[in-house]
């Protein structure tokens, strides 16, 4: 919609408007530049310093070239040195041939012959005057680009050494560090050893016929079987069941059995055993925080994290990353929050867990992440009752 | 069709352009310079947010550098051959984006690129001076009116909308300001 008075455009009107317009501008802020502010010229301004620069290497990398070719010569030719006048003469010839030995034109570096009539003196010479000290400071040579040439090379073969030393000093760090690792893995590997006995210690201290185990045991087949509320601690499970019958109690016990060690059905009733396992690994310490006092003593985060790293098959490595989880959430763990616990215990009890630790252990490649889902189950097992 | 000899102004022009193809950055920020800020505002006027205004200022002289060297002063002059490259660019801005209907008038921001801009000469300047004052003198309400309309270039729904009144009431307040704006500049012995 336009928007204008209906009559004609009056004079005030037109002043109006330019009125606005030139206000508007006056208003408006100088814009920022454009990033681009070159405009495309033509094709000489745009190449002519390009091509500058390429004619320019071309006659660098032919001066080069024939200093180099100059520098071959004299040394295939430095026995004609004998015999040869004294030293100020020889500055003197070797500046004029340098100049001899110059490119016809700059556009045409390399058309200079590579067997052009050099007097035989010259390249020994030239080697012994650029050996000689006082050779860069010398007026007659000072200008010459051969000498620049010279003098550049010389710079980069200096660099060229000084990377080469730093080359060699990054790899004596490399080695070091190397055996430094190896020092550290073997290390590592003595510090498993001696947890992996240390459990197997634990493990056989636990199957010995002890007679409180062994009573505990009876107690609770009995419990299990009478399906009557026991007056022991110890039958508490049971006793948890008793209003129920005797088909689903004996189901029950069957759960609270483990197969452990070399799995060929070595069975230990562990529903005490979660206890057992944490009066010997948190032995100062009850509840929750004896669950994970238990974990931090007997550093199982750690070794879940090493037998990940361990771990070939896929099943193995999805069930380390999931305890890595519950043993990092147990070690954040505020056990004093009911709530906490609560969502703990929740996370162990998730649908499969405690089956795949069973199964896992049994099949599990190497005897550290044997004994370590062991421990995980005798410690969840602990947890089960504790909270 | 070509004219066959070249103004004064002309002449400054392809030296300008000269010295812009040769990659002077002065003659660059020159031309930016002079025509930077009235592309801007064009694109103001147009009702473009500020942000999308700035970008499209600066696609117009990014083009403009770009095939700087096709412009030949002798078709006219750098100032219109910079607008219709604006106005190109508005255009399809536009094509692209919704355009806010009827809220800015495109004729007041296309005068914004007026080449002839009546301020240039004394009489019009003088002229615009005293407007000046005069619109300084309107009621506060009314000079805003005034500033809406004839500054930013709204159209009367524009206005409306900015004040929040009924576009009625928005004609009968910018008549009568109108009105106080003539009797002003008569005053003043500007001729209506």
């Amino acid at each position: 919609m336009k928007d204008q008075s209906n009559n004609p455009l009056d004079r005030l009107e037109g002043l109006l408007r330019s009125w606005g317009a030139k206000r508007a501008v006056d208003q408006t802020p100088q814009p920022h530049r454009p990033v681009v502010m070159r405009p495309v010229a033509n094709l000489w301004v745009r190449w002519a310093p390009l091509a500058a620069a390429a004619a320019m290497l071309i006659v660098a990398v032919g001066l080069f070239s024939l200093s180099l070719t100059q520098a071959r010569r004299g040394q295939a030719g430095g026995d004609e040195f004998a015999g040869l006048p004294g030293p100020e003469d020889e500055r003197v010839t070797a500046a004029a041939e340098a100049r001899e030995v110059r490119p016809p034109t700059a556009s045409k570096p390399m058309e200079v012959p590579e067997a052009a009539p050099v007097p035989a003196v010259a390249p020994g010479r030239r080697q012994k005057l650029a050996e000689s000290p006082d050779f860069a400071s010398d007026d007659l040579v000072e200008d010459d680009e051969l000498g620049q040439l010279r003098r550049q090379r010389e710079a980069l073969t200096t660099e060229r050494d000084e990377l080469a030393e730093e080359n060699r000093a990054l790899m004596c760090q490399l080695a070091e560090a190397d055996e430094q690792l190896a020092q550290l893995m073997a290390e590592l590997t003595s510090v498993e050893h001696s947890h992996a006995e240390a459990m197997s210690g634990d493990v056989a201290a636990m199957r010995e016929p002890q007679p409180a185990d062994s009573e505990v045991g009876e107690a609770d087949t009995d419990s299990y079987q009478v399906g009557a509320a026991g007056s022991s601690p110890a039958q508490a499970p049971a006793a948890l069941e008793g209003a129920e019958d005797e088909e689903s109690a004996r189901k029950r016990r069957d759960t609270h059995y483990l197969i452990v060690g070399d799995g060929k059905g070595a069975e230990i009733p562990h529903a005490e055993m979660g206890e057992v396992y944490l009066s010997l690994a948190a032995p100062d310490r009850d509840g929750m925080a004896a669950v994970q006092a238990a974990a931090a003593n007997r550093d199982l985060l750690t070794r879940c994290q090493i037998a990940r790293q361990g771990a070939g098959d896929q099943r193995t490595i999805g069930l380390l990353d999931q305890l890595e989880v519950i043993l990092t959430r147990l070690e954040l763990l505020d056990v004093g929050s009911d709530k906490a616990v609560s969502g703990f215990m929740a996370l162990t009890r998730a649908e499969g867990l405690r089956e795949s630790l069973a199964e896992v252990q049994a099949t599990a490649e190497t005897k550290a992440t044997k004994m370590l889902l062991l421990e995980v189950q005798l410690l969840l097992r602990g947890a089960d009752r504790e909270a | 069709m070509r004219r066959e000899f070249r103004t004064l102004a002309e002449y400054d022009e392809q030296f300008i352009v000269t010295q812009c193809l040769s990659g002077d950055r002065d003659a660059f920020a020159a031309v930016y310079a002079a025509h930077g800020r009235k592309v801007l505002a064009y694109f103001r006027r147009s009702g473009l947010r500020p942000s999308d205004a700035d970008d499209l200022c600066q696609e117009v002289f990014t083009r403009a550098f770009r095939s700087l060297k096709t412009f030949d002063p002798s078709r006219g002059a750098l100032g219109a051959w910079i607008a219709a490259i604006a106005r190109n660019v508005a255009r399809r801005h536009w094509r692209k984006a919704a355009r806010q209907g009827g809220s800015f008038d495109p004729e007041l921001a296309e005068q914004t690129l007026a080449d002839d801009n009546p301020g240039d000469d004394a009489e019009s300047a003088e002229s615009i001076e005293a407007l000046d004052d005069c619109v300084g003198r309107l009621p506060e309400e009314m000079a805003r009116l005034i500033e809406l309309r004839y500054i930013d270039a709204r159209t009367t729904r524009g206005m409306a909308e900015v004040l929040d009144i009924p576009e009625a009431t928005v004609r009968l307040r910018l008549d009568k300001a109108r009105d106080l704006l003539r009797r002003c500049l008569e005053e003043k012995g500007i001729d209506q």
